[in-house]
C-alpha cells in the first residue's frame, strides 16, 4: 500500500513536471518567435526597404544649398562698375570642430575689431552651429578664410546692384540672380558662371548648417562683360536727357551717342527710366529701351538720304539754284508745306532751313529706285544688327509697294519707320566718311581672373557712299547747325554738324497735328567727326520743333562731352577747334555719380555699395543695425566721394518674426521664443495673417489668423 | 531551441526532487529550507539509467555543467553589457536633446551612468541576499505598492497632480509606483503560485485569488493612466499563471472577458486610439510622426548603420530617442547587425533566466525567476516592436538600454533576484555542509561517548572537518549519506552521476 502511494506520488510529480516543461518551452518559445518576428521585421526595414528609406530620410536632414556663383560685373569702357554683384560673406563656426578656440578667436578679434572673449564665449556654446559674423564683406572674409582656420564655415551671398546707369540697356535680373531683361539676359549665360554646392544637414528645429567634411562643389565666377559704354559720356546723356524732357513738356524721349569710328555704342539713354535696384520701378513702359524698338517716322532727318543721293549722283550740288516756291507747292494733289517759306536758295541753303519742297524735288530726280537704293543703302528697313535684343527692323516699302506721292513724302521722312539708332547710324556712316561701322556695345568679356576671354574688333558695314560726297554733304549738315534750323543744336567751343527732324505722329491711322516726334542727329566735331550723337523727343508740348525740342539737348551734350574728363574729351579735345570757358569747363569737369539706395543693408554693405558708386557714408547715429534712412535721396546725383549721411536702426531692437504659413503650433512656439502671447483666430491648420506684420516691433502680443 | 533542449531536459528532471517536497510538508505550511533539504533525492537523475551519462556519451550535448552553473554569472555578464550599450546610445541618442532642454549634451550621460553603476550595487546587494525572505513579505509589499498607486490616484482626484500620476517620491528621488507594482505582484504572484500548487487548477482556491490580487494592481496601473504598463503587467502575470499550471480554462476565460473590457479602455483616451489608428495605417500625421521618423531611423541605419554617434534622427527629430524609441537610435548607429545583437543578448537573458528557474531550488524561486525573465523579455521586445511598428505605440522602456533611473532600479532588483535565485543552490549546500559538519562533529562527539566506530560516518566526519578547500567532496559525502540511509544504496553512483551537475 505504501509502495502504491509513493509510486502514485510518484507519478504524479512527473505529470506536474511534464505539464510545468511544456508550459515553459511554450511560454519561451512564444518570446522567441515574437524576438524572430522583429528580427524578421528588422530585416525588411533596414536591407529589403533600406534605400528607400535612407532616400527619405536624407531628403529630411539634408539639403543641398546651391552656392551661387558670383554673377558677373558689367563694366563701361573704362572698367567703372555698371552692374555689380556683392557678396556678402557669413562666417560661422562647428564650435566641437575646431580644434583651437583661442587661435580663431583671436583671429576673428583681430580682423573685426570686437573683443575676443565675445568670439571665445560663442565658440563654447555647446552647439554645433554659431554664427561668428554675419553679411561682411568679401575682403574681410578674404582675410579670414586665408588664416585657414579649422572648423569655420564661410557661406556667401550675393545682391545684384546698378549703377542706375543705362538702365534699360543693362536690364536687371530677377530674384534668383537670372537676366531677364536687357543684357542681363542675352548676357546670362556668360554672366552667371556655374553655381556650386553644400550639403547642409538639417536638424528638426530648423536649424540647417554645412558640415564639415561633406561633399561640396565651388561656386565657378561669372565672367565679365565691358561695354562700349562711356560712363561719363552716359551720365551726360542721361542727365541731359531728363533736362530735355522736362524743359520741352515731352512724354518720352531718346539719347544714343556713338563712335562714328568704330561702332561702338558710348550712351543710350532713354526716358520714362526706371530705378534697377528698386524692383517697384519696373514698368513696362520705363524699361523699354527706345532707342532700337521703338519705329517712327523720322521726318527732316530722313532728307540726308535724298541729299547723299543727288551729290553723289551729282543731280545737285551745294551752290545749285532750287526753287522752294515759297512755302507751298502742289504734287500729285496734295500740298506740301515748308514752315519757313524760301524763294529760290542754292541747295545748300534749302538743306539748312529744311525746305520739304526741294527734297521731295530733288528725290523726284532721283527716282525711286536710286531713292529705295540710298535709303536701304544706310541700313533703313533693316536691323542694325546691335548686339542687344528686341531690336525691330522699320519699315522701308518696296518700290512696288510705293504709291505716287510715297516718294515725295519719303524723301522727307514719311512713309518710312526708323529706330533712333537706325536714323542715328546713317548720319555716323556720314561723318565716317561714308563708311557705316557695325554699331555694338559688348566691347570685351572678361574671364574672373580678369584676362580677356573674347573681344569685339569695330567692323566695316558697308560703304553708303564715296568719301567725296561724304564730305560734301557734311557741309550741307554744317550749314544747317552754323546757320540753319539746327543752330540751337550748335555746341559750346566745338564745330558741329547735324539736322532737326520733327515729324507729325501717326496716330490711329492719321497724322494728327499736335502729336509730334521731334528729334536731332548730328555728329562733331565736324572736320573730324568722333562722336554722333541723336537726341529724339516723343509729343514734346513746349515747342514742338526738333530745333527747339531736341537740338539744344544735343548742344548741351556734346559741349559736355567735350569738356568733362573723359576719354572722349581727350579725343575730341585733340581735333577741337575752339576753346570752351573756363567756367563751363569747371562745371561740367565736375563728374557726378548717382545715390543708391542703401535703406535696409548694414553699415559693412551700406559702405561697399556707396564704394561701388564712388560714395562714401557718414554716421548719424552710433546703432549697430541696418539702415533705415539715407539723407540724400537715392537718385539724386551727387559729386563722386560725397559722404551720404546715414541713419542706423538700433540691432537690439527685435522684430517680429514671419509666422504667415507656419503652423498654429510652431507660430505660438516661434512667437513664445520671443516671449510674445499669441491669441488665435480661426479654426484652420495655417497661419494666414498677423498682426503686429512681420519686421514691426513687437509689443508682447500678437494675433494670427488662420486659415479656414 | 536545440541548444536549450538538450541543457534544460535532464535538469528539469532532477526538478522533481524539489517538487517532491510539498508531499513531504503539510500543505499549507510555507516550503522552508529545511524542508527542501530534507526531501532532495535526486530520484530522477537516478532513475534515469540511461541519464546524463547516456547522452554525454552520444557526445551531441554540451555538458549540463556548464550552462547551468554559470547561467547566473553569464546573465551578469549580459545585462552589464546591455548596460553599457544603454549608456553609449543613451549619451548619443540623448545629446542633442541634452542641449535642448537643460543646455548640456552630458545631461542623460551622466544621468545614465550613474544609473547603470548604481544598478550594478543593486544587483549584488539583491544577488547576495536570500531571495526566500521575500516570500514571507511579498504580502506587504504588494500591499504598500498597492496603497502607493492608490495614493497617487487620489493625490490626482485631490487635483495634487495633473495629467498622468506615475511618479511618487520626494526630491529627486523618484519612480514609477507602476515598476514597483510590476516586481511586487511577480514576487508575490510567484510565492501564490508556489503555495497553491496542490489545488492549482482549483477555481475558488487557487485561481480567484490570484486573479484578483493581478486585477487589483492592473486597475490602479491602468488608472494612472497608464495603460501600456498596464498591458503588460496583465501580460506577465498571465503568462506566469500559464507556466505556474494554472487551469487553461480559467486563463481563457478570463481573456475572452478582459479584452473586450481593455479594448473599450484603449479607445477611452483620445491619444491611445490615435496611436493605434496610427498602428493600422490610419492615423494623422502627427500621430504617425513618432513612428516615422523611427522607421526613417532604422531604414536609414541600413545593415551596418551609421556608426557609433552618428545618428540623425537624434538631431531632434525622432522624440523619446533616448527612452521609449531608442531601439530606433540602435538600429540606426549601428544597423540590422547592431538591432539584431541587442535582441539576440536579450534572447541571451532569457535563457539564462529560464536555467536559473529551472535549476532553481523551489517553486517559488523558480516562479520568480520565470516572472522576471518573462518580463525583462517582454519589455525588451514590446519596445523593440514598437520602434519597427510591429506594434502600437506604447510608452515602455528597453530594459537596461533606456534612459531611466526607475526602470534602472527595478529591473536591476530583478536581475539581482535572478542572481540570488542561481546562487541558492550553492547557499543550500553551504548549509548542508554546515548541517554535515555540525552532525559530523555530533558524530564524532558520540565516537568518544559510545566508542562504537561508524565506518561511514567516520569517513563523512573525516572529510567534514577538512577545511572549506574540500567542502564541495564533503557536500557529496553527505548527500551520499543521505541517500545510504533512505534508500541503503552505495552512494558511489550518485556521487557520480551528481558530479556533473554542479
Amino acid at each position: 500500500m505504501e509502495f502504491f502511494r509513493k509510486h502514485k506520488q510518484e507519478r504524479e510529480t512527473e505529470k506536474r513536471e511534464r505539464e510545468l516543461n511544456t508550459r515553459m518551452l511554450v511560454a519561451v518559445s512564444g518570446l522567441f518567435v515574437f524576438a524572430a518576428l522583429i528580427i524578421g521585421r528588422l530585416l525588411f526595414i533596414q536591407i529589403i526597404e533600406a534605400p528607400e528609406y535612407q532616400a527619405r530620410a536624407r531628403k529630411q536632414y539634408e539639403s543641398r544649398l546651391i552656392v551661387k556663383a558670383k554673377r558677373g560685373t558689367l563694366y563701361d569702357r573704362s572698367m567703372n562698375r555698371l552692374a555689380s554683384s556683392l557678396t556678402y560673406v557669413s562666417l560661422a563656426a562647428d564650435p566641437s570642430m575646431i580644434e583651437n578656440k583661442e587661435e580663431v578667436a583671436a583671429a576673428f578679434a583681430e580682423v573685426f575689431g570686437k573683443s575676443k572673449a565675445g568670439y571665445l564665449q560663442k565658440l563654447s556654446e555647446r552647439t554645433r552651429f554659431v554664427w561668428l559674423e554675419r553679411r561682411i564683406s568679401s575682403e574681410k572674409a578674404g582675410i579670414v578664410s586665408a588664416k585657414k582656420l579649422s572648423g569655420v564655415i564661410a557661406m556667401k551671398e550675393q545682391n545684384r546692384h546698378y549703377e542706375n546707369l543705362a538702365a534699360q540697356v543693362l536690364g536687371f535680373t530677377d530674384a534668383d540672380n537670372t537676366g531677364i531683361s536687357g543684357l542681363e539676359q542675352s548676357l546670362n549665360d556668360t554672366l552667371k558662371g556655374r553655381d556650386g554646392f553644400l550639403v547642409m544637414q538639417r536638424t528638426a528645429s530648423g536649424k540647417a548648417f554645412p558640415r564639415v567634411g561633406y561633399p561640396h562643389q565651388e561656386a565657378a565666377d561669372g565672367k565679365s562683360a565691358m561695354l562700349t559704354i562711356d560712363i561719363t559720356v552716359q551720365a551726360i546723356a542721361e542727365d541731359e536727357l531728363r533736362r530735355g524732357i522736362v524743359a520741352s513738356g515731352s512724354s518720352a524721349g531718346t539719347v544714343i551717342i556713338i563712335d562714328v569710328r568704330t561702332g561702338e555704342i558710348l550712351a543710350i539713354a532713354n526716358y520714362p527710366d526706371f530705378d534697377a535696384n528698386n524692383k517697384l520701378t519696373y514698368t513696362p513702359e520705363a524699361t523699354r529701351n527706345r532707342a532700337i524698338t521703338d519705329g517712327f517716322e523720322p521726318g527732316s532727318t530722313f532728307k540726308l538720304v535724298q541729299a547723299t543721293a543727288a551729290t553723289e549722283l551729282g543731280l545737285r550740288k551745294a551752290d545749285d539754284k532750287v526753287n522752294a516756291e515759297n512755302g507751298k507747292f502742289k504734287i500729285k494733289n496734295r500740298v506740301i508745306t515748308d514752315h519757313e517759306p524760301l524763294g529760290t536758295v542754292t541747295y545748300k541753303q534749302s538743306i539748312a532751313h529744311s525746305s520739304n519742297i526741294v527734297a521731295a524735288k530733288t528725290a523726284i530726280i532721283i527716282g525711286e529706285e536710286k531713292f529705295y537704293k540710298y535709303a536701304a543703302g544706310f541700313g533703313f528697313g533693316a536691323k542694325t544688327g546691335i548686339d542687344l535684343q528686341g531690336e525691330v527692323r522699320g519699315q522701308l516699302k518696296a518700290t512696288k509697294e510705293w504709291s505716287g506721292i510715297t516718294l515725295p513724302w519719303m524723301s522727307q521722312g514719311y512713309e518710312v519707320m526708323v529706330t533712333p539708332l537706325q536714323v542715328l547710324c546713317a548720319y555716323a556712316a556720314l561723318a565716317n566718311n561714308g563708311v557705316q561701322m557695325q554699331p555694338f556695345i559688348i566691347k570685351k568679356i572678361l574671364s574672373p581672373d580678369g584676362k580677356v576671354f573674347a573681344e569685339k574688333k569695330p567692323a566695316e558695314l558697308r560703304r553708303v557712299m564715296k568719301p567725296k560726297t561724304a564730305a560734301d554733304v557734311k557741309e550741307y549738315f554744317r550749314a544747317v547747325v552754323d546757320s540753319g534750323t539746327g543752330i540751337s543744336a550748335r555746341p559750346e567751343g566745338i564745330d558741329a554738324a547735324g539736322k532737326t527732324g520733327t515729324a507729325q505722329k501717326l496716330v490711329g491711322g492719321t497724322y494728327k497735328s499736335g502729336s509730334y516726334a521731334s528729334s536731332f542727329v548730328g555728329f562733331f566735331p565736324v572736320d573730324k567727326p568722333r562722336v554722333a550723337a541723336i537726341v529724339m523727343m516723343d509729343n514734346p508740348t513746349n515747342g514742338y520743333y526738333g530745333s527747339i525740342a531736341a537740338a539744344p539737348v544735343f548742344s548741351r551734350i556734346a559741349s559736355r562731352i567735350a569738356t568733362a574728363s573723359g576719354e572722349y574729351q581727350e579725343k575730341i579735345q585733340a581735333v577741337a577747334v575752339r576753346k570752351p570757358s573756363r567756367e563751363k569747363d569747371f562745371l561740367d569737369s565736375v563728374q557726378t555719380v548717382t545715390v543708391p539706395n542703401v535703406c535696409g543693408l548694414a553699415a559693412e554693405e551700406a559702405r561697399e555699395l556707396l564704394k561701388v558708386h564712388r560714395l562714401d557714408f557718414k554716421r548719424e547715429n552710433e546703432m549697430k543695425g541696418a539702415v533705415i534712412s539715407q539723407s540724400i535721396k537715392a537718385g539724386t546725383r551727387v559729386e563722386v566721394w560725397s559722404k551720404v549721411p546715414l541713419m542706423f536702426e538700433d540691432a537690439n531692437a527685435s522684430k517680429m518674426p514671419s509666422l504667415v504659413g507656419l503652423k498654429a503650433d510652431r507660430a505660438i512656439y516661434e512667437a513664445k521664443q520671443l516671449g510674445i502671447k499669441v491669441s488665435m483666430q480661426g479654426t484652420g491648420g495655417i497661419v494666414v495673417s498677423q498682426r503686429p506684420k512681420a519686421g514691426d516691433k513687437p509689443n508682447g502680443d500678437c494675433q494670427i489668423v488662420m486659415s479656414n | 531551441m536545440n541548444f536549450t533542449t538538450p541543457t534544460y531536459q535532464p535538469s528539469a528532471q532532477s526538478q522533481s526532487r524539489f517538487d517532491a517536497s510539498p508531499f513531504g510538508t503539510p500543505q499549507g505550511i510555507p516550503e522552508t529550507s529545511a524542508a527542501n533539504m530534507n526531501s532532495t533525492p535526486p530520484v530522477a537523475a537516478n532513475a534515469d539509467g540511461t541519464g546524463v551519462f547516456g547522452r554525454l556519451a552520444q557526445g551531441d550535448v554540451i555538458p549540463e555543467k556548464t550552462f547551468e552553473s554559470v547561467a547566473g554569472k553569464l546573465l551578469l555578464l549580459v545585462v552589464m553589457v546591455l548596460m553599457c550599450i544603454g549608456v553609449l546610445v543613451v549619451y548619443s541618442s540623448g545629446a542633442g536633446w541634452g542641449v535642448r532642454n537643460f543646455k548640456d549634451s552630458e545631461y542623460f550621460l551622466w544621468r545614465q551612468v550613474l544609473y547603470a553603476l548604481g544598478g550594478t550595487v543593486v544587483i549584488f546587494a539583491v544577488g547576495s541576499t536570500d531571495y526566500k525572505l521575500l516570500r514571507k513579505f511579498s504580502k506587504v509589499i504588494l500591499i504598500v505598492s498597492a496603497a502607493l498607486l492608490m495614493l497617487l490616484l487620489m493625490m490626482k482626484a485631490a487635483g495634487l497632480i495633473h495629467g498622468a500620476a506615475r511618479w511618487i517620491g520626494y526630491g529627486r528621488f523618484r519612480f514609477q509606483a507602476s515598476d514597483m507594482a510590476k516586481v511586487a505582484l511577480i514576487i508575490h504572484l510567484a510565492h501564490l503560485i508556489a503555495e497553491k500548487q496542490n489545488h492549482i487548477k482549483d477555481l475558488n482556491r487557487a485561481y480567484y485569488p490570484m486573479i484578483t490580487i493581478v486585477m487589483v494592481i492592473v486597475g490602479l496601473v491602468a488608472f494612472e493612466p497608464n495603460f501600456s504598463t498596464a498591458s503588460v503587467i496583465a501580460l506577465i502575470a498571465f503568462v506566469m499563471m500559464f507556466v505556474g499550471r494554472v487551469s487553461l480554462k480559467h486563463i481563457g476565460v478570463t481573456a475572452l472577458a478582459v479584452l473586450p473590457m481593455a479594448a473599450a479602455f484603449a479607445i477611452a483616451a483620445p491619444y491611445r486610439m490615435a496611436r493605434l489608428l496610427t498602428f493600422a495605417g490610419k492615423g494623422s500625421e502627427s500621430g504617425d510622426y513618432q513612428i516615422t521618423q523611427a522607421l526613417l531611423g532604422l531604414g536609414n541605419g541600413g545593415v551596418f548603420g551609421l556608426g557609433p554617434g552618428a545618428s540623425k534622427q537624434r538631431e531632434l527629430f525622432l522624440p523619446a530617442s533616448y527612452n521609449d524609441f531608442i531601439f530606433a537610435v540602435v538600429g540606426e548607429e549601428y544597423g540590422f547587425i547592431g538591432a539584431t545583437v541587442i535582441l539576440l543578448l536579450f534572447l541571451a537573458v532569457i535563457l539564462c533566466g529560464i536555467s536559473v528557474a529551472k535549476n532553481s531550488q523551489d517553486d517559488f524561486g523558480r516562479n520568480l525567476a520565470f516572472g522576471i525573465t518573462a518580463s525583462l523579455g517582454i519589455y525588451a521586445f514590446i519596445n523593440a516592436g514598437v520602434a519597427c511598428h510591429l506594434l502600437p505605440t506604447t510608452g515602455l522602456a528597453m530594459p537596461f538600454i533606456s534612459f531611466g533611473g526607475s526602470a534602472a532600479l527595478f529591473n536591476s532588483i530583478g536581475v539581482g533576484l535572478l542572481l540570488s535565485i542561481s546562487r541558492e543552490k550553492k547557499r543550500e549546500e553551504k548549509r548542508k555542509a554546515k548541517a554535515a559538519k555540525k552532525q559530523a562533529e555530533r558524530a564524532a562527539l558520540k565516537i568518544f561517548e559510545v566508542a562504537e566506530p561508524i565506518i561511514a560516518t567516520d569517513a563523512n566526519a573525516d572529510k567534514a572537518r577538512q577545511p572549506t578547500a574540500a567542502k564541495t567532496e564533503s557536500m557529496e559525502e553527505s548527500d551520499t549519506a543521505w541517500l545510504e540511509k533512505l534508500y541503503g544504496k552505495s552512494g558511489s553512483r550518485a556521487k557520480g552521476n551528481e558530479q556533473p551537475f554542479l
